[in-house]
């Protein structure tokens, strides 16, 4: 009895997470990857925070501002009338947060392997920034980009202790797979908790098999700054 | 001429470093290559980059005709994109993802599609790029990927190209190659440049006329071959070589040696050179052999060794050794140990004789 419903929560949430830090995570890390800034180590460390913060810490922070008088709450609730927390809007906010540094790390890693000479003839040759990073650092940055997508995806499908505090367990807005299934354990149905795992493993492990594979080496989630 | 002149004065300074100061002219209505000669560390990258834009002076002025390009006063930075250099760095710096047409056509941001692929076909024959249209920069050799640079530099009709180091990055061989063929290329071209290299033979192959920079400043510039052979202080000279470095003429050619009319003199010399060849050559002061002149006369006649009669000008001490400088047709210099010095008992005015082996007459195309 596969919970179907929360697999599709749980891809819908994963895709959103992922299509925002594309957006969101590429201008971070171009900046990181450029900046020669004093301040860029602390915008580093911010970004690397939920690597080490165990999620129910970072989680227990999202709730509070997310509630109806927490800043991010009320300012919800100002721009939509609805709340942010326990919602799906609250979760995808939080995914976004928590998954940060598995996009932003090897997005920013690529942008600093490419060649900034590229970059001034670019200049020169009459593109602006964007277009160049566009037409230029995107491009050669794709297997970091790729691999920065992948993360963040696999990332977001397998939380668990951010969602329990933020999203609670609301069918079809906040229940994810993760949680799903330590529900059905918490009731001792360890028939529907594998029938729900079971494909979580497979197509999580497809993904990245076919990932590995497509890229053709391997894929260090966290190099060092070279 | 203020029309179509490039006037550069800036300054630069760093933190932990050196200041960077350099003014000079260029006329952009010629065709001519000028040379930013210097070691590393003279700041001649640093002179360039802030001509492209690349880099902000802290003091100074770049105009090019009736642009100001940059103006510490009237605050005018104009960036990059604004400033139409055609700029190649070490290396050329190609798209290594784009094939060699979308890397020419990267910087024509006007006109419609047609028109494009015009004037991409237009640069793909002027330097014979054909059948390699589909070719990503890493399938061509390093003269290909020259001529890819240059075409796309050209494509947007810049009134200059600036070269940063462009052949340090290639190995000997492909450099002695490249430089020749990059001289004829920028001819070719017929846009002004400005090159910026540390290489001695570079400067001489590429340019109408060099500037040397060393420790920050520019120390001297003018016609090539001037600068080289009259440096203007010590500094110069020692950046520039004690070299003889003179322009000749191939008169005849045959199996691997060739005869050159060197000013009022003939020079036999190793190598393969089409007759009516204006070539340079250099010969290094060690290599040249002082000797009494004496009646024999056959300093004219085709051996492997040249014989040349010529008067001491002048001589100047150089360490363990002395300079010699003779006019011998050509102004030659050489050098000599003191113990031989006097027991030619050379002095100003002395008549001798020098004698070169042909190997030791470098040609440089």
């Amino acid at each position: 009895m596969i919970d179907w419903e929360a697999i599709a929560l749980s891809v819908r949430l994963a895709a959103a997470t992922t299509a925002v830090l594309v957006v969101v995570g590429m201008p971070i890390a171009y900046w990181l990857a450029r900046s020669r800034r004093p301040w860029r180590p602390l915008v580093e460390a911010v970004v690397a925070l939920p690597l080490v913060l165990p999620p129910t810490v970072l989680g227990f922070y999202l709730l509070v501002a997310m509630g109806p008088d927490g800043p991010l709450g009320a300012l919800w609730i100002g721009a939509t009338g609805g709340r942010l927390a326990f919602s799906f809007e609250g979760l995808l906010l939080a995914s976004v947060i928590y998954s940060l540094p598995f996009a932003v790390q090897p997005f920013s890693v690529a942008f600093a392997a490419v060649d900034r000479s590229l970059l001034e003839v670019s200049w020169t040759l009459g593109r602006s920034g964007p277009a160049t990073f566009l037409r230029v650092v995107v491009p050669l940055s794709a297997g970091g980009i790729l691999t920065g997508m992948v993360l963040s995806f696999a990332h977001t499908l397998g939380e668990f202790g951010v969602v329990l505090m933020v999203g609670g367990n609301i069918s079809g807005e906040t229940r994810t797979v993760s949680i799903a299934i330590y529900d059905r354990v918490q009731a001792l149905d360890y028939g529907g908790a594998a029938a729900t795992a079971l494909p979580l493993l497979l197509a999580s492990f497809a993904v990245l098999a076919v990932t590995y594979a497509l890229r053709g080496l391997t894929v260090v989630p966290w190099p060092a700054r070279r | 001429m203020a029309g179509t002149t490039l006037k550069v004065a800036l300054e630069r300074r760093y933190r932990r470093g050196p200041t960077i100061a350099a003014s000079f002219e260029l006329d952009l209505a010629v065709a001519r290559t000028l040379v930013l000669f210097g070691p590393s560390g003279s700041g001649k990258s640093t002179v360039l980059r802030c001509l492209v834009g690349l880099e902000r002076p802290d003091r100074g002025r770049i105009t090019a005709a009736d642009e100001v390009w940059f103006d510490v006063d009237g605050r005018v930075d104009r960036p990059p994109q604004q400033r139409g250099v055609g700029y190649l760095p070490q290396g050329f710096g190609l798209f290594p993802h784009l094939d060699v047409r979308a890397n020419i056509a990267y910087g024509i941001t006007s006109g419609g599609g047609a028109e494009r692929r015009a004037r991409v076909a237009e640069l793909v024959a002027q330097l014979r790029l054909d059948g390699l249209e589909r070719r990503r920069p890493g399938q061509l050799s390093g003269g290909q990927q020259q001529r890819v640079a240059l075409a796309r530099a050209l494509a947007r009709r810049p009134r200059l190209l600036v070269l940063d180091e462009p052949l340090s990055a290639l190995d000997a061989p492909t450099r002695e190659e490249l430089r020749g063929e990059l001289r004829q290329l920028l001819l070719a071209g017929g846009v002004p440049a400005i090159v910026v290299t540390h290489d001695r033979v570079e400067a001489l192959v590429l340019g109408d006329r060099v500037a040397v920079m060393a420790d920050g400043s520019l120390r001297q510039q003018g016609p090539t071959l001037e600068v080289f052979d009259r440096p203007a202080d010590e500094t110069v000279a020692r950046i520039v070589g004690i070299e003889t470095v003179v322009p000749a003429t191939v008169t005849w050619a045959s199996e691997g040696l060739v005869r050159l009319q060197v000013g009022a003199a003939e020079l036999v010399a190793l190598g393969n050179w089409p007759v009516g060849a204006d070539v340079l050559v250099s010969i290094r002061a060690e290599d040249v052999i002082v000797v009494q002149e004496t009646a024999d006369p056959s300093g004219a006649t085709l051996s492997a060794r040249n014989r040349i009669r010529g008067r001491v000008v002048a001589l100047e001490p150089a360490g363990p050794l002395v300079r010699v400088r003779i006019d011998c047709g050509f102004p030659l210099v050489a050098a000599v140990t003191r113990p031989a010095l006097e027991d030619l008992a050379l002095r100003p005015g002395s008549a001798v004789a020098a004698i070169l082996k042909a190997q030791a007459v470098h040609v440089i195309g």
